[in-house]
């Protein structure tokens, strides 16, 4: 499979480069008031609103801050839905054989299930495409009302 | 009669905390000079009330024969006219029950304002409001 370094602060991270729409530079973002946390605004894209993920505080760093951009915006698509990924750097898309990519074992847990090393670095695979489903099945949850009897599955 | 899709649409658009936002204008009935039309109006927000001199007092038209709560909005107001491609939905990732916000308004590949319903938007003030609590507990 291809992938696609990141880094988020000091945190390596891999995604799918088959996700991976284009890879913006410095860009601003808009904030949406009321919005998710993990999912604090907006970027334009190609005529589009896209929603920003805030992965240095799914990381447990300090949240984006609007005004501030990082170096490096990912667009990509999971689940059907359009997000950018602000980032302090990119790097260029490897080859890894899907056998050395195992499950998590030497990293954080965050948002992966899989890690992989690459020049010496362990680093683990985001799963965008949960981070995706987990929001969506939250805003469905929460717009049927809390005297539904749907109840959440994992 | 049917709306024209591809007609251009205005918005007025004042300043928030986090960064401009645009009410369409068919939604507003008149707009108040407000220094003074602040202080009597009833059931408006009572917090994040800005400096009488800035204030602007949004009357909304009458939406489903229900009355809401007008809009007190700060700063210098702007109309801005776009046309219907510069007009997006916010993604779905971005929403959140209760939210105000409907969509951004694009140029190119930048945000102009965001789009609130002013409806929902008044009435969020309003919850707010320590007017509001006060005629709770009455």
């Amino acid at each position: 499979m291809y992938i696609l370094p990141i880094r988020v602060q000091r945190i390596w991270l891999a995604v799918d480069a088959g996700l991976v729409q284009q890879i913006l530079g410095q860009r601003d973002w808009f904030k949406v008031p009321s919005a998710p946390a993990q999912w604090p605004g907006v970027i334009a894209w190609n005529g589009r609103a896209v929603a920003v993920l805030d992965l240095p505080l799914l990381l447990r760093f300090p949240p984006l801050q609007p005004g501030i951009a990082s170096h490096r915006t990912l667009v990509a698509k999971a689940r059907g839905c359009l997000l950018a990924i602000p980032v302090e750097e990119v790097r260029e898309a490897a080859v890894i054989a899907e056998g050395l990519v195992r499950p998590i074992h030497a990293t954080r847990p965050v948002y992966a299930s899989h890690e992989l090393e690459l020049d010496d670095m362990v680093m683990p695979l985001l799963d965008v495409g949960l981070v995706v489903a987990e929001t969506l099945e939250r805003s469905n949850v929460g717009s049927r009302g809390i005297g539904s009897s749907e109840q959440r599955t994992r | 009669m049917t709306k024209n899709q591809n007609a251009e649409q205005t918005y007025v658009v004042f300043q928030s905390e986090s960064g401009p936002m645009g009410v369409s204008a068919a939604d507003i009935w008149y707009i108040l000079p407000a220094a003074t039309s602040v202080g009597s109006a009833e059931g408006v927000l009572a917090d994040d009330v800005p400096a009488a001199e800035e204030a602007r007092l949004v009357v909304l038209t009458d939406r489903g024969g229900e009355e809401s709560a007008p809009l007190i909005v700060r700063g210098v107001l702007s109309m801005i006219t776009v046309d219907p491609s510069q007009v997006a939905p916010l993604p779905p990732l971005c929403i959140s029950p209760g939210g105000s916000s409907v969509g951004v308004a694009l140029a190119e590949d930048r945000v102009l304002f965001l789009i609130v319903d002013p409806y929902r938007l008044s009435e969020a003030r309003a919850a707010l409001s320590p007017m509001a609590h006060s005629k709770e507990s009455a």
